[in-house]
Formats: structure tokens, sequence, C-alpha cells
């Protein structure tokens, strides 16, 4: 209960404004239901669950910052007492509560329940998924077959990445009957259960792979290539072993910029003691179940990011975060020989990461924290009648970001020839660290151009955003 | 005085034993070494490979020393990997045919307590399976233990003098024994009634010499120490008994065992040259062609070190002696597989110097920024570095039924400089006089059994306190990440030393259990 209050504390405190991808889904859900399955499968390359949940929000609750972002505070204070569960499943109450009291405070689950993103949702049917395979494996019964059977669809139908969780549950139930059979331990109502389930499952999910397929095309058509994602600052989708390692700290303690990530990525031989410090454990098949859970999507993410760097990042590996949190709150319950020593792990873990989400929160060195709300606020505080904002990059993202935060100014794509009209104010809005290298250059010829005609009177900058006021 | 009920056996031993795996539980862990001992041999040469190219040269001195090290820890796990290779195991030997013969039973002791010796000879005095002549070796001419041998039935010998300490005093029961066999138990190792049943069919091959059996610390619950060797004990006779068994390359371990007479006296009696007994009596039995064999099931509850100063005797007495029998290795008429499996043990206990070298990284990176590595490529080390640690863990934790712990590892790595103190011995020809291992706790605190320890673990800190007020750059953050975990490892290890010891062994005070009872992951 102490760990939904202080989950739900943290997770309305909401510092930060709407950023690129927030607005890709705002606009999106904006649109009346069949034109929004439209522009997903022509203009979008994820599944439509995240997205039906925002447009019926949208038309429940509105359109503020806190409304928008209703589905995933919701579903990340659901995420703590499904942990909680998961963990009692798996291990113990008290395994579970850590795991709860973990999930809570840790800074990446806060950030996704805060973001207009489906990530946090797929952590959510991840878990769920998850605690149902462990309830039919050690009770059976129909009711886990359910909401297995729902969540797991759910998962892909959120994102399209939840299917590596979905291979490994597939795997382990084949395995478990396999091993049942093989030990005369009766699999006929595994087997009954796992096809009845699968057979449903893989029709539900023929449409989802319909509509990626279309996605896939329309992607193509559009040199984009599937899964063209939005770099979101630090580069973590290079190809090295120090990539995996940035992405588990983001699991972990939050993001933070590169500096701070480079100095906790060093302390990796402490790993090394964590890992010996398990000798003489043995381990539990369900611990092994867990640790495929994080490794196999990890090891998969690992390989396709050495053909397209931007998928090696962490969020499209939402579904391993609560698994992993589950994993330490294990080491700290069989590590901790005592009551206290248990208190001093959790206070211990639970003050690092909340240093990390402070960080993570506030710090304007945030890689992935966009102040477009700041930086339109005090635009908003200078326009006049007849002034105008120009936005960088040119995307419809910005564009409705731009609308969101500042309405009542006139706005327009940067261009190579736009230029400043005699007594009015031009603010353009960009934020260089979306734009490869060409963008940035288009960027930087299209303010000298303005400064041909005008005046630079100011240059504000924001985390991940600067304005350049022309008169 | 101990009674002959108290003395018996009792039949929780296979709840305290992880030595003593059962045969599904061993077909496990060799399916399991079957995928990873090739995973584990791939990623340790690929780590290797990367390491030895010539753009990963940083400082020159550091780099030679660094692949000397690597390189030893590499033959090392090799050998772990080819000792632990799943191979069909040798089939049971048949049932002792005929009438039983007579063994003598040998149990020398020198002044260790008669309340540990009590039990020991009335156990053996009820050992079936054998006409058994038990023999109560006093090398130090108490009057107590000839009262303790009148009344048991047992032969008290004493022979007026140490003269090559406990082979000599082997050797000197050797010349009054007559039995076939001789069953050899230290005064503190209780054996099982079954002992001989056990043990004897072995005999019928008439090139068995030795059957060795595990030594078994059922004194592991009464504090951190036992625990700790009690669990490098288990991994010795689990594992690598078994592994060596199957190799025809099992060594005799100086109790627990019966020997053939004929046997001894073909290589005239027991070695009295070096420091161990048992090896240089295994060296010289396989060089007669005669069988070492091992059956792993637990028939014997000894006493393990119960403090730090009778883990660090024991420790280097073994060291000392395995690192003297490298020589007699090499140079021994023996066939290539079980020399290249002595070798393997003995240079074990080298491995101290490889400790002391990657304790001295970080310090030399503080005060100097020398790195063997070159910078440039240090950052791609991880890739290559991670998975062969992470696989080598996993190897020990499976191959050792999880009998290993990390305390055990602690203690281990803590006493490093007990390795290196053994080779000192052996390359000078020190003389070491012979220390009988404790068989009680001192109940003090003994920080000068951990002296060497504890003096590396002020240099550790000292660098810590160096580095932070040079400023934590990556490479600094990096090493003092390294510096922690040598820190906590050794500190974890030495802490023994630093409280008070535990009650004796009866008692069951504060926390240690077995491996097989912690909590499982």
């Amino acid at each position: 209960m102490v760990s939904m209050v202080v989950g739900a504390a943290v997770r309305f405190d909401i510092p930060r404004g709407l950023w690129l991808d927030e607005a890709i889904s705002v606009s999106v859900a904006r649109m009346p239901y069949g034109a929004m399955i439209h522009r997903l499968a022509t203009a979008d390359n994820h599944p439509p669950l995240y997205f039906t949940a925002l447009w019926g929000s949208i038309r429940l609750v509105g359109q503020s910052e806190v409304a928008l972002r209703v589905p995933s505070i919701l579903f990340g204070m659901l995420l703590i007492p499904l942990v909680y569960l998961l963990g009692k499943e798996a291990y113990d109450r008290k395994t579970g509560a850590v795991a709860a009291i973990f999930v809570s405070v840790a800074p990446f689950a806060v950030w996704y329940s805060q973001e207009v993103r489906p990530y946090e949702l797929l952590m959510v049917f991840g878990v769920l998924a998850l605690w149902a395979q462990l309830r039919i494996l050690r009770r059976g019964g129909w009711y886990p077959w359910v909401v297995f059977s729902v969540a797991v669809v759910a998962m892909v139908g959120t994102q399209y990445f939840g299917v590596w969780q979905l291979a490994v549950q597939e795997l382990v139930f084949v395995g478990a009957i396999v091993l049942r059979w093989r030990r005369h331990q009766r699999p006929g109502a595994l087997l009954r259960g796992w096809v009845s389930s699968t057979v449903p499952v893989a029709l539900a999910l023929v449409p989802l792979a319909l509509l990626m397929k279309q996605q896939y095309s329309a992607d193509q058509a559009t040199g984009q290539a599937f899964g063209g994602a939005a770099s979101v600052g630090i580069n973590t989708g290079s190809h090295s072993i120090y990539s995996v390692i940035t992405n588990f700290g983001y699991s972990i303690i939050g993001f933070h910029s590169t500096s701070v990530m480079s100095e906790v990525n060093s302390f990796w031989p402490l790993a090394m003691l964590g890992a010996l410090a398990l000798l003489g454990r043995r381990s539990k098949p369900v611990t092994y179940l867990l640790v495929a859970m994080v490794a196999v999507p990890v090891t998969l993410m690992f390989v396709l990011a050495g053909f397209k760097g931007s998928l090696g990042d962490v969020r499209y590996l939402s579904t391993t975060v609560p698994v992993l949190l589950l994993l330490m709150a294990r080491a700290g319950t069989v590590l901790a020989t005592s009551r206290r020593a248990l208190n001093v792990v959790v206070v211990g873990v639970v003050a690092v990461m909340a240093v990390g989400l402070f960080d993570q929160q506030f710090s304007s060195s945030n890689p992935r924290r966009y102040n477009f709300r700041e930086a339109l606020a005090r635009v908003n505080s200078h326009a006049r009648p007849g002034d105008i904002i120009l936005y960088d990059p040119v995307d419809d993202e910005l564009n409705t970001v731009v609308d969101y935060y500042s309405p009542h100014v006139r706005s327009a794509p940067l261009s190579p020839g736009s230029s400043v009209k005699a007594g009015h104010t031009v603010f353009v809005v960009a934020s260089p660290t979306l734009m490869n290298t060409s963008d940035r250059s288009t960027l930087y010829s299209g303010l000298s151009h303005l400064g041909e005609h005008g005046h630079r009177i100011e240059h504000w900058v924001f985390p991940n955003v600067e304005v350049w006021v022309y008169r | 005085m101990t009674t002959i009920d108290e003395a018996m056996w009792h039949d929780d031993v296979r709840r305290e034993t992880p030595v003593e795996v059962t045969p599904e539980r061993w077909k496990s862990i060799d399916r399991r070494l079957r995928i990873l001992l090739p995973i584990s041999l791939t990623v340790s040469v690929g780590y290797l490979l990367w390491l030895l190219l010539p753009q990963r040269v940083g400082n020159p001195y550091l780099f030679g020393l660094l692949i000397t090290a690597q390189l030893f820890n590499f033959v090392q796990g090799l050998g772990f990997m080819w000792t632990c290779w799943p191979r069909r195991a040798r089939p049971p030997w048949p049932e002792l045919v005929g009438p039983p013969p007579d063994v003598d039973v040998f149990i020398p002791v020198y002044n260790e307590p008669l309340d540990v010796v009590g039990p020991v000879v009335a156990a053996a005095g009820a050992i079936r399976g054998g006409v058994v002549n038990v023999f109560l070796l006093d090398d130090a001419g108490r009057p107590e233990l000839a009262d303790l041998a009148e009344e048991w039935g047992a032969r008290y010998v004493h022979r007026g003098d140490n003269t090559n300490a406990k082979a000599g005093n082997l050797n000197h029961a050797l010349a009054l024994a007559e039995a076939p066999f001789v069953a050899i138990f230290d005064c503190d190792h209780m054996p099982d009634p079954r002992f001989l049943e056990a043990t004897l069919g072995a005999m019928e091959d008439p090139d068995v010499a030795v059957v060795q059996t595990p030594q078994h610390y059922s004194n592991a619950r009464s504090g951190r120490i036992p625990a700790a060797a009690a669990s490098q004990q288990d991994l010795f006779f689990g594992a690598i008994g078994r592994g060596k068994d199957t190799l025809g390359a099992m060594i005799c371990c100086g109790t627990n065992f019966l020997v053939r007479r004929d046997a001894l006296d073909d290589v005239g009696g027991f070695p009295v040259e070096g420091m161990i007994e048992d090896v240089e009596l295994s060296i010289k039995l396989q060089a007669a062609q005669w069988k070492i064999v091992y059956l792993n099931q637990v028939l014997a509850r000894g006493l393990g070190p119960e403090d730090m100063a009778a883990y660090v005797s024991q420790q280097l007495r073994w060291a000392r002696g395995c690192v003297y029998a490298i020589g007699l290795v090499i140079r021994g008429d023996i066939p290539w597989r079980i020399r290249l499996q002595y070798l393997h043990s003995c240079l074990f206990f080298l491995s101290g110097w490889t400790i002391l070298f990657y304790l001295s990284l970080p310090v030399i990176f503080v005060f100097t920024g020398a790195e063997p590595i070159n910078g440039s490529t240090s950052s791609q080390m991880l890739l290559y570095f991670a998975p062969y640690y992470a696989i080598s863990l996993i190897v020990v934790a499976v191959a050792g039924g999880g009998s290993y712990t990390f305390e055990a590892y602690c203690l281990y790595i803590a006493n490093f400089w007990l390795q290196i103190a053994a080779t000192i011995y052996a390359l000078t020809g020190a003389k070491m006089i012979w220390v009988v291992t404790a068989k009680q706790s001192s109940q003090r605190r003994e920080p000068g059994s951990v002296a060497p320890a504890l003096v590396t673990l002020g240099v550790l800190a000292v660098t810590m306190l160096v580095a932070i007020a040079h400023g934590v750059t990556l490479s600094v953050a990096n090493n003092l990440a390294f510096l922690v975990m040598y820190a906590v490892v050794i500190l974890i290890g030495v802490w023994p030393a630093l409280v008070r010891a535990p009650a004796p062994t009866g008692s069951r005070p504060e926390t240690p259990v077995m491996a097989s009872e912690l909590e499982e992951w």
C-alpha cells in the first residue's frame, strides 16, 4: 500500500512537457477512430492498442497535459501491485513486496508512467502474462489461461517487440509439456490449455501481422525503413557492449547525461562482485525463466541493433525492466541473511533509485528531456500579434507540440527562404539533438538566411531545445 | 568419556553433505556441463585471442605479466573443464568374495584433544566388513591415549620420536601391522561402520592400491571458517574427485582411504621426503602402475579447521606440499594423462601469484597511471571479458552442484598470500615445522593469522582514498570499482579472524549453514 501511495505521488508529479514522440501519439489520438487506424497503418509502425486507449482517454478526460498521460499513469500504478503478485507467485510475499517497492520508485517505470507512449502498458501486459504463466505451470486452472491469452495479445497489440517475450513464454510451455511427458507427469491438462490458448492467440495476432505488413510496406515506400524511431539524445544505438550496459543502467537508475552514464558504466566490476555473491545459491527453475525473459529479448535486440542502431534502446525492451527489478529484489531477499540486512539493502537500493529519479526528472542534462513546454512558454510571453514561430525539425510532430503549447501564435516550418517581416518577431524553435548532420546544416543555413534579413536579438537554450529570436 | 552411541554415525549425513550427489543429480549436472563446457571453452579462447593481439599492449611489462597470469588461469580453467567433462562413470565394483579380510585401521595422533580422538577410535572399532585391528598411533606419548586405546580394544603404539611426522608415524606402524589392507583415518575423521563394506570390493581388482573416500567436514555448521572450508572441500571431493576418478588420476588425500599393503610395500611405505605424504604416495603408486580409485560416498565425518589459525596452518601445509610436488610430478615416470592431472592440481597452489598481480593492477594504475592494456582498445575488453567471466562462474557453480559458496571463494582469495609463502618456502628450501591443524576453535580474535591480508586491505583502502583525492575520471572510476570489489572480497574472507570465533563444535552458534541449505536464488 505504501508502495502504491509513493508510486502514485511520484507519477503524478510531472516536471516535463510533451516531446515529439508524444506529439505523434497526441496527433494520432485526436483523429476520428477510423482515421486514426488508417494513419497508423499508413504512416506509423506501432500496433493500435495504446492509441485506442489514448483515443478513449482523450474523449473522456480531455487533453490537458495530465489528462493525456492518464492511461500511462494508471497503468504505471497498476504495475506496482502486479509486480508484487508476480514476485509472490514466483517466490514469496517478501520478494514480491521488495520488488513492488523497487518498481514504485524505479526511474524507468516512473518515466514511462508519465510518457504519452505505449511502453508502460507493455510492461503491465508483460508482467501479467508472466504471472499467468507461472500460475498455469504451478496450479493449472482455466482462468490463468484466459489472463495469459488476453495479456500476450495485448502485449503484442501494444508494441510489436512484445513478441520476444511471447516467444520465450511459448517455448517455456512447450518445454514444460515435453518435460512432464518425459517424466510421466500427465501433461494432458497443460497441453489442452496450451492448445486452447495458442489457437485464439494466433488468430488474434493475424490482424496485427497484417497491420504490421501494411506498415512495413508504407515505410518502405517512404524510404524510412521499418521501425524508423526518433533518436533520443544519448546514442545508445551504438552497437557495443557499453550500449547494453548503458541501457541496463537506464532500466535501473533512469535516464541521465552521457557523462553520468559513462561514469556509472565504469563501475561494471561491481557487477562481478554481485555475480560472485550468488555462488553457492542453487537457482530455482522460475529464476531461469525470469532470466530468460530478460536475456533472450536483450540478446535478440542486441543482434537487431547491429543492423539498425536505433533499435538498441531500452524502451523497446520495456517488458524486461520489471523482471529485472524482480530479480534484483530476489537477490536482495536471498543474500540478506536477516531482516535488518534486508532493510539495509532495500533502503540502499531505493535511495540510489530515488537519487536517479530526482536527477532524471529535474536535471537539464537528461538527454531524453525535451523542454518544449518552457521554451514555448517563453515565446508566448514575448510574442505579439503578427509574430511567427518557425520550427525545425519540420515534421508534423513538432507542429503538434507548437500548436499544443502556443495555440495563439502563428507557426510554420522553417524553410531556407524564411525571412523576417518588418516590425514582427520570428521565433525559431528547434531541437538540434533530434537532427542528423544534414538537417542541422539546413537549420543553420535557414538561420543565417534569417540573419541576413533581420537581427538576431535573443538565443534561449533549454534542455534539448533552442530558440533563436529575430526581428 | 564419549560413549559408543555418541561416537556412532547418525543418519543425517546425507542432508549435511552436498558432496555426495545422487546419480540422478549427476546426470542433470552432466547434461548442463555438456552444453556449458564447449561454450566456456569457446568464450575463453575468444577472450584470450582478443587479449593476445599486439594492439592491446599498454605498459609492456604489465601486459606481459597480465598475459602470463591470464594464460595460467586459462590453463587452470582448461584443466577444470577436462576434469569435469562428463564421462561414463566407472561401473560399481563387485561384492567382496570370500571371508572378511583382516584390515588394520591406523589412527595417527599428535596433540589432538582426547574428546576428538575418542569417538574416532570407538567408531573405528565398529567398522563392519572386515576383521578390524585398530592402531592408535600416538606421536606424543600421552598415557591417557593408552587408556583410551585399551578402553576400545585398540592397539596403542608410541614410537619414541617424531621423525618424519605423520609419514614416519604411519611407516612405524606398518612395521608392526600384518593385514593385507590398511585403512587410514586422521584422528578427527570418524569412520562410518560401512566403510569397508563400501570400499573393499574395489580391492577385487588386484591393481587397485588405494580407495579414497571424501573428506567431509561435519562441523561445517559451527562457524564461518569450517563452513567455507567445507565448501572448498566439497568442490574437490565432488566434481573434481569424480572427474579424476574417471580419468584414473585420483590423488590419495591422506585420510579416509583404504590402501593395499602390497602396494605400500612396493613403493617403500609412506614417502617421508616432502610435506604431504599423500600426494607423494600417489605419484609413487601411479609410477608403479598401481591404481587409485575414488568412491564418492561419505564414509567418514571429519572436523574441518574451526578458526583462522587452523585454516591457515592447514592450507599452508597443503600449498607447500603441492608446490614441492610439482617437481616430483614432472620427474615422475607416470602416464601423461595422470601427470597432467596431477600437475593441474599442484599448480593450482601457485594461483596466489595471479591474485597478487590482479590486486596490484588498480594500485599501480592509481599511483603511476600505467595500465597493462592499451586504453584505446580497453573499451572493447568487456565484450570479451564479461562472457568469459560469467560462463566461468556458471561452470563452477554447475559442476560443483552449488556446493562452492561465495564465502569459500572469499576465504580462498583472502589467503592468496599462503600460496606465495609456500612457493617461497619451496624455492628457498626453508624448513617448515609440521603443524597439526587445530581441531577446536581458539575462540579468540586472530588478526595475526591474516596479517598479510589485512596489510593488503590497508593498501587497497589507501589507494581508494588517493584515487578519490586525485579526482574520479572514467579510468579511475573503473579501477576504483575493482579496488572496492577486491576489498569487499578480502574483508569477507578475513572477517572470521576479526571477530571472536564461535563456541567449539557441538553448539550451533551464529549463522553458518551448508551450501545446500542456502535459500535458493
